[in-house]
Order: structure tokens, then C-alpha cells, then sequence
């Protein structure tokens, strides 16, 4: 089965720093692939580079077999690649409602409506309340985004994510800065196992629990280079896996 | 058009160029360590101009004419940064731009309430008031003074940044701020020279032009303004992009004004061609501005990390 | 309405006493505007007026001014340009003759737009102070343009011959003054339906992150021009109206100084909201009289009182009417 979203041989210099050293990645449909590495390996820039916000300096990523190397990053979110940011980016000034509209709209025909207020127009509020339904947020959708605590501001973000149907999901340590319970990690956590079956989604997490229990595939990028790519047991029992991490608490046991 | 005569032009316009790069270096260099952006810096260049005439009329001292001048404004500088300036520090830029405007508006009527609005002047003491002879014209010996001194603190402008310690800080603070100040450098000690450095630039550049020029309510304000064309073409933050940006900025628009005019006499009927030369020749350097962004929208050396 | 318009940020619970309380005090601020032109009448005071349509022509700026910096985030310096091309539209084509009031209309909306949509395009490639410096720098052209442009009027500025002739209404000080008010409560109500629009939700999370805007799929840069088209157009209607009102147009009204104030008006006024920027130039403008009245050298408590302003009235007078008091932006 041709990969839904395929990355090969990409590049990035800063100056004369070797950011990605030719990566090549695969995510299938239905697929979680994680990537894990230390800090400073290279994983959001990799996440950058796919999404267009940061230019490769070689390599080629294909989506659904068409290359969308020539793409602008708003143009590969309407191709159908989502993505969350490690830093929580929803818009504090709006309510959630306002952010899932923000989202919806992004891939539903041109923003070129001046009269209807936008939280009044039915089709993408409709849209938008589905969204946050899926994500149990729907009761806080009158909230100011800076109102509501982290964990949920996080699961917003996912729900943007969403809002633009993608095929390909891009997660950028989605559980960062989030405790344990039922509006922390554990929920992520559930939320992730549900999302699985419906996209492809590439997973970039230090929460190793949580890389084993749902990634199918692991690569593990040191230095901008993936230097293992496989199944969990395969990254558990890699020697340069624990060479890459040594010194870090993180040594997946 | 008698190639000496342009020589000549293109020495005005390098002396220019020179005061202009005076202005912008102090300029960026707060903009790039401080993140600030100080429009007063047109107003402090006229202080430096004022104080420089004031101590000249006082002890018919040109030594103590410039001393007072770069002294004079770096201490009115401190001033202002005491008074309220380190608030604005943290703003936003929109906060910063507004405030040193309304800073601008009240020098610019306080010279006036001090020294009355007519312009006041200077003279050159007897040893710089000559010409130097040019290949059979003759030239201001002051104005290749103006270059000189400009050139020598280019250079020392150079070497501070490129070969000292707290160059380095300098350059660090001006491509990553926040990491400078996690590395226990005590970035406000950084701040105060940097800015008064700054400062002290300005009023230099007034003090120099003081003797060239008649000092007025005002002069600041289009200096300033090419100074900030000057900064985008070269790259905000960049000295490098200062020096070049000023040498172009200056030589384009005093070219221009020479030039254009004839030019457009050759082409145009007398009527038109000295409306559009005066109104084209003023507007040359802003053209320059456009097309230099529409290739390198960062200016020529861009800087700016974080 | 949608929730919060009137305030222009997004409230929960605009609803109810809070959003009332807005739209009683934008209703108090137009009935008093009603109420210039009676009491002028009525106290022979013609001057009275004048000055308020000289409040109404800048408050129509500043309105237009805050859709690009208040709601856009796009800090303008050069605004004032498209004030001066309003005026000089009047101008020009009274200078050859056409008087005609709407030609006058469709000339400064046609011309300020196309002047706008190339700026904006040159402008729109930068950002932060870049922007600012450089919006300062291409107003300062335009202004060296008209001063030197002779055969129309070059810093002696140009008059105004004919004026926008609306048949029996020409010249009639009542009729500009209602048709200013007129215009910028139109203005008014076309961004209240703006801002809570499509367009301007994508334009509002623009201006607070451009890249949150493209990570849904939707580029920006398009929206943000054209809202700064729509808001030099606005000025250059204002411009329009103050050619009327003088009988003149000159290269002063392009003056960087005058960008400056019209910033510092919609600051003052409250940014990012709808009404403050009337509030703001009426206050500005006043307190300007106000200083000219007590001394020569007005220009600087004048500097003064803008510093203290920016340090101290960060959010504007509008804001002061929420008791609550709301958060810095």
C-alpha cells in the first residue's frame, strides 16, 4: 500500500548547521509514527518542513502520491496535512467557538464574506459544533480561549487541527506541560487512541508511556538523522538508540 | 557635467553620507541590542547641534564646542531614560514609536522657548574654514574633517563590535536577547552604554553639522526620517547595513538633487522639468528604498533572529 | 449583533447590561454631535461648526485608520497620505474644473484605493517596525511630491476653487456638517457588520498570528490588504470632507506629524474598538485648542501629555466605560 504521506531525502541547513540530514519518513492511513530523539535532534523543524513554514533545502515530500513540495503551507493544510503546535497557538482573544469557526472556514471556499457574523453562519458553525462535540468541548464554546485551563486549551488546538478534515495529522508533543488525569495526559492519551483509526498521524512525544502504547512505528532522529525506525520492540533493543540517549532520563527501558 | 564637478558632488554626497551613517549606527544599534526604536534620536541630534552653538558662543572653544555637544546630548539622553524612557523598554513598538514622538514635538519647542525661533549659527575657527585645493577647485576643508571623523569612528565602531568583548555581548544581545540575559549577563549595565552610545553618535552628528548648517527647531525631523530609509535599506540592526545604507542613501540624494533637474531638462520642456526635478529629486531616495525591499525585503544586511 | 462588536473584542456575556451600556453611550455620543450644529445656530457662533466638522473629519480618519491598525494590527505611519490624496482629488479636479460632487466622490474613492492597493502591496512584505518605518518613509514621499509639484500649488497648497457641488447644498456649512455625521455613522454601522464578519475574524486573528491563520488553510495576506485598502479609503473620504471644509488642499495635511496624530487619536480613543476613535479625535483635537489657548509653545505639554498618554491611557477613554476594567491588549 503507497503511503499517504511520504518524505524523502529532506535537507535543512541553518548557515552551515545541518538541521535535517536527509530524512526519509513513511505514515500510512490509520498509522500512528512516532518520533522521539533528544532535544535539539531536529523534530519540530522536520514537522516545519513538512508543513511549508520552513523552505528544505533538498528532499521531496509527497501526499497521496502528489508531490506538494511547490506548496505554501496554507495550500498543504487544504491538501490535507493538520497540524498542532507545542506551544499552544489557539487565539486567547476568542472564544472556542470563534477558533473552531477560525478553523473551519480555512478550508471551506474563500474568506471573502463581510456581512454575516461568522459565529452566526450556519454552515460553519455547524461544522465547527460537530468538532468540538467530538472533543467534549462543546459546552465551553462560549469561553475566552485564555480562560480555559491548559489541557483543554490543548485539546482545542487538536480540534483546529481537525477542522480542516485532513488525511495527515502532525502532533507536535500534544501532551507538554499537561498532568496526569482526566483533563491531562490520560485524556490526550484517549483522544489520540480514537483518532488513530480515522488519519495517518505523526507523533512527536517525550512522554515515552504513551510513545509505546499507541505508535506502530517509532523513528528515532538524533542530530536530524533518524538513526533506528521500527516497532516498539525493535527501538527498545537498539543500541544506538541507547548510545543516542545516554545521559538522558528519558532511555526508553 | 564637468567631471570635477562631480567629483565634488560625490563628495558632498559621501559627507552626507557619513552624517547620515553617524545617526543611523547610533539608531540601530539601540534598536538591535534594545529592541527599541527611539524617534527622538532626530530631536538629540538637533540638542547636540544646539548645546555645540551654545558652548561655542560661550567660550569660543570648537573643542569645547564638540565635547559639549556629545556630552550634552548623552547626558540628556541618561535624562530621558531615567525619566520614563526604561518603561517603554518592555512595550510594543507601536507604544515606543508614540512616546519618542511626543518626546520629538516637546525638544523641538523647547529649543524654541530657549533659544528663540530664529536659527542660530556658528562660524569655524580660522584653521578649518579654509579650502583644500582639488585638482584646481576648491573644497570646504571641513566637510573632508566630517568625512574623516566619520571614517575614524566607523572604524572604532568596527573594531568595538567585531573585536572586543563587549562587542560580542553586543552582537549576541542583538540576535538573541532573552538568551544573553539567561546567561547572567547583566544586560541593563549593556543597555545604558549601548544607548548612550547611541546618543552620544546623535549628537556628534549634530555637533558636526552644527558650523555646515543653520541650527533650527525641526532639524531633526528629516534627518531622522532618511535615517530610517537608511536602516531599512541596510537591515535594521545591522551597522554594516548602516554604513553601506548611509554612503547610497546619501550619494543617491545628493546626486539626485544635482542631477535630476538637468536631466530632466534635457528631456523635458523647461516648465515641467523643474517642477518634476525638484518634486523627482526629493523623491529618489524613497524609490531606491521600494526597489532594494521589492529584492531583499530584510534590507541588505539583514540581522534580526529573534 | 454578534457578541462584543461594539467593543470589538470578543467578551463572553457581551450580552445584557455590558453591551447595552456601549450602545447607550455610542447614541449620547451622536446626539451630542446632532446637537452641535443647534447650538451653533441658535448662539450665532458659527465657529462652533467649523471645529466640530474639523472633530468629525478626523474622527472619520481615525475611525478608518483603527479597521487597519486596531483590528489589523498593521501600524500605519503614513495614513495621513490618503487623507492629502482625498483633499488634493477635490483639489485638482475643481482646479480643471469639474465641480461636480459625485465626480469629486468617485474620483478620491477610485484614486485613494488604487493608491492603497500598491503601497499596501509594497508594505504588507514586512512586518513589526520595518512596517512602521517604512509606511512612514513612502507618506513622506508622496508628501515631498505635492510640495513639489508647482502647478499644483506646491507648499503654498492648492485652492479649492469649486467646491463638490451638490446643487443648493454647495458651500452650505450645516449640509457638510450633516454629511459628515451622516458619513461616519454610515462607516460605523458597514464595520459593525464587518468586524464579526468571515472577513474580519480572519483579519482580528491575523493581526494576533499570522501563522495560526495559515496552519487553517487560509493565507492571509489578501484579507490584511484589503483591509487596508477599506481603511485608506475611509481617510481618504475624510479628506474629501476637509477639502470642503478649508477650501484647500495642501501638502501639510500628508505630513508624518499628522499620521502621528491620528495614531495617537485612536490610541487615546481606545484601539480595537469601534466608537473610541471619534472619542479619541474629539479629545485629541480639544486639547489641542485647549493648550493653543493658554500658550504659544502649546507643542510641547502637547509632547508631554502624548508620552503621559501612551505610559498611563494605554487602552483609551472608551475603555474607561467598562467599570470592570479590562486587561492591556
Amino acid at each position: 500500500m503507497a503511503a499517504l504521506l511520504s518524505i524523502r531525502g529532506l535537507v535543512k541547513y541553518y548557515g552551515a548547521l545541518l538541521v535535517t540530514d536527509h530524512v526519509d519518513l513513511d505514515i500510512e492511513s490509520g498509522e500512528l509514527h512516532a518520533i522521539i530523539g533528544p532535544n535539539g535532534a531536529g523534530k519540530t523543524t522536520l514537522i516545519n518542513q513538512i508543513m511549508g513554514e520552513v523552505a528544505s533545502d533538498e528532499g521531496s515530500i509527497t501526499l497521496e502520491g502528489r508531490a506538494i513540495d511547490g506548496l505554501s503551507q496554507a495550500q498543504r493544510v487544504r491538501a490535507g496535512i493538520g497540524r498542532s503546535y507545542q506551544i499552544t497557538s489557539v487565539i486567547q482573544k476568542f472564544t472556542v467557538l470563534e477558533n473552531a469557526v477560525l478553523a473551519v472556514q480555512g478550508c471551506a471556499g474563500h474568506g471573502y464574506r463581510f456581512w454575516t457574523p461568522a459565529t452566526k453562519t450556519r454552515s460553519l458553525v455547524e461544522r465547527a459544533t460537530a468538532i468540538l462535540e467530538l472533543l467534549g468541548l462543546q459546552d465551553e464554546r462560549d469561553t475566552l480561549a485564555m480562560a480555559l485551563p491548559y489541557g483543554v486549551q490543548r485539546q482545542l488546538e487538536i480540534a483546529m487541527a481537525l477542522a480542516a478534515q485532513p488525511k495527515v495529522l502532525l502532533l507536535d508533543e500534544p501532551m507538554a506541560g499537561m498532568g496526569r488525569g482526566d483533563t491531562g495526559s490520560d485524556m490526550m492519551l484517549r483522544l489520540l487512541e480514537r483518532l488513530k483509526a480515522h488519519y495517518g498521524i505523526l507523533l512527536i512525544e517525550h512522554d515515552m508511556d504513551a510513545v509505546f502504547a499507541l505508535a506502530d512505528r517509532i523513528s528515532v532522529l538524533c542530530y536530524g538523522r533518524v538513526i533506528c525506525c521500527g516497532d516498539a520492540d525493535t527501538i527498545r533493543h537498539s543500541p544506538e538508540v541507547r548510545e543516542a540517549y545516554l545521559g538522558d532520563e528519558d532511555v526508553p527501558v | 557635467m564637468s567631471g570635477l564637478l562631480l567629483l565634488l558632488q560625490v563628495l558632498n554626497g559621501v559627507q552626507f553620507g557619513i552624517l547620515l551613517f553617524l545617526m543611523a549606527a547610533g539608531l540601530t544599534l539601540v534598536f538591535g541590542i534594545m529592541n527599541f526604536i527611539n524617534l527622538a534620536h532626530g530631536a538629540l541630534y538637533m540638542m547636540g547641534a544646539y548645546f555645540a552653538v551654545a558652548a561655542y558662543g560661550a567660550t569660543n572653544s570648537f573643542l569645547l564646542a564638540i565635547v559639549a555637544g556629545v556630552v550634552g546630548g548623552m547626558v540628556l539622553g541618561v535624562l530621558l531614560d531615567r525619566l520614563g524612557f526604561y518603561r517603554l523598554y518592555r512595550r510594543e513598538h507601536l507604544d515606543q514609536v508614540l512616546a519618542t514622538f511626543g518626546v520629538m514635538l516637546f525638544l523641538n519647542e523647547l529649543v524654541q522657548i530657549i533659544w528663540g525661533p530664529a536659527p542660530i549659527s556658528m562660524t569655524l575657527p580660522a584653521m578649518l574654514s579654509g579650502p583644500v585645493w582639488l585638482l584646481g577647485l576648491p573644497y570646504p576643508v571641513y566637510r573632508l574633517v566630517v568625512v574623516g571623523v566619520g571614517l575614524v569612528v566607523a572604524a572604532a565602531m568596527y573594531l568595538l563590535i567585531e573585536r572586543t568583548r563587549i562587542g560580542m555581548l553586543i552582537r549576541a544581545g542583538a540576535s538573541n536577547r532573552p538568551m544573553v540575559s539567561a546567561l547572567g549577563i547583566n544586560i541593563g549595565w549593556l543597555n545604558t552604554f549601548v544607548f548612550t552610545l547611541g546618543i552620544g553618535l546623535a549628537g556628534l552628528a549634530g555637533t558636526m553639522i552644527a558650523p555646515l548648517r543653520s541650527v533650527q527647531s525641526g532639524m531633526g525631523d528629516s534627518v531622522l526620517i532618511l535615517t530610517l530609509v537608511v536602516i531599512v535599506i541596510g537591515g535594521i540592526g545591522s551597522i554594516r547595513g548602516a554604513f553601506l545604507g548611509a554612503l547610497v542613501v546619501g550619494l543617491v540624494d545628493t546626486l539626485g538633487r544635482s542631477y535630476v533637474p538637468t536631466v530632466l531638462g534635457q528631456v523635458l520642456p523647461p516648465g515641467p522639468a523643474s517642477t518634476l526635478g525638484a518634486a523627482v529629486s526629493s523623491m529618489a531616495v524613497y524609490v531606491l528604498m521600494v526597489i532594494v525591499l521589492s529584492f531583499k525585503p530584510a534590507g541588505l544586511f539583514p540581522v534580526r533572529q529573534g | 449583533m454578534a457578541q462584543g462588536i461594539v467593543n470589538g473584542v470578543a467578551e463572553r456575556g457581551l450580552a445584557g447590561p455590558r453591551r447595552a451600556r456601549y450602545v447607550v453611550l455610542t447614541v449620547v455620543v451622536f446626539a451630542l454631535l446632532l446637537l452641535v450644529p443647534v447650538v451653533s445656530g441658535m448662539t450665532a457662533r458659527p465657529y462652533l461648526l467649523v471645529l466640530a466638522s474639523r472633530i468629525l473629519v478626523f474622527a472619520l480618519a481615525a475611525v478608518g485608520l483603527n479597521l487597519a491598525l486596531g483590528f489589523g494590527n498593521m501600524v500605519s505611519f503614513g495614513h495621513a497620505m490618503y487623507i492629502g490624496l482625498g483633499a488634493y482629488c477635490v483639489a485638482i479636479a475643481s482646479h480643471y474644473g469639474y465641480d461636480n460632487g459625485v465626480v469629486h466622490l468617485a474620483l478620491t474613492v477610485g484614486i485613494t484605493a488604487i493608491v492603497a492597493t500598491i503601497v499596501g502591496y509594497i508594505v504588507l512584505r514586512t512586518r513589526g517596525i520595518a512596517f512602521i518605518m517604512i509606511t512612514l518613509a513612502l507618506a513622506q514621499m508622496l508628501y515631498y511630491l505635492a510640495l513639489g509639484l508647482k502647478q499644483y500649488g506646491g507648499d503654498e497648497g492648492l485652492t479649492v476653487h469649486q467646491l463638490s457641488n451638490f446643487g443648493a447644498l454647495t458651500g452650505n456649512a450645516f449640509a457638510l456638517y450633516l454629511s459628515l455625521l451622516a458619513t461616519l455613522g454610515v462607516v460605523l454601522l458597514l464595520l459593525a457588520r464587518l468586524i464579526p464578519s468571515r472577513f474580519g475574524l480572519i483579519l482580528r486573528a491575523a493581526s494576533i498570528d499570522e501563522r495560526r491563520v495559515r496552519a487553517v488553510g487560509t493565507a492571509p495576506t489578501g484579507y490584511r490588504l484589503l483591509a487596508y485598502v477599506f481603511s485608506a479609503v475611509i481617510c481618504g473620504l475624510a479628506g474629501y470632507f476637509l477639502a470642503n471644509l478649508t477650501s484647500y488642499a495642501s501638502p501639510d495635511y500628508l505630513n508624518w506629524m499628522v499620521s502621528g496624530d491620528l495614531i495617537i487619536m485612536v490610541l487615546l480613543g481606545g484601539m480595537g474598538t469601534l466608537v473610541g476613535p471619534v472619542v479619541g479625535a474629539a479629545a485629541f483635537l480639544l486639547m489641542e485648542i485647549g493648550l493653543q489657548a493658554v500658550t504659544s509653545h502649546w507643542l510641547a505639554p502637547m509632547g508631554v501629555i502624548i508620552v503621559l498618554i501612551v505610559l498611563f491611557l494605554r487602552n483609551g477613554i472608551w475603555s474607561l466605560a467598562d467599570l470592570r476594567g479590562r486587561r492591556r491588549r
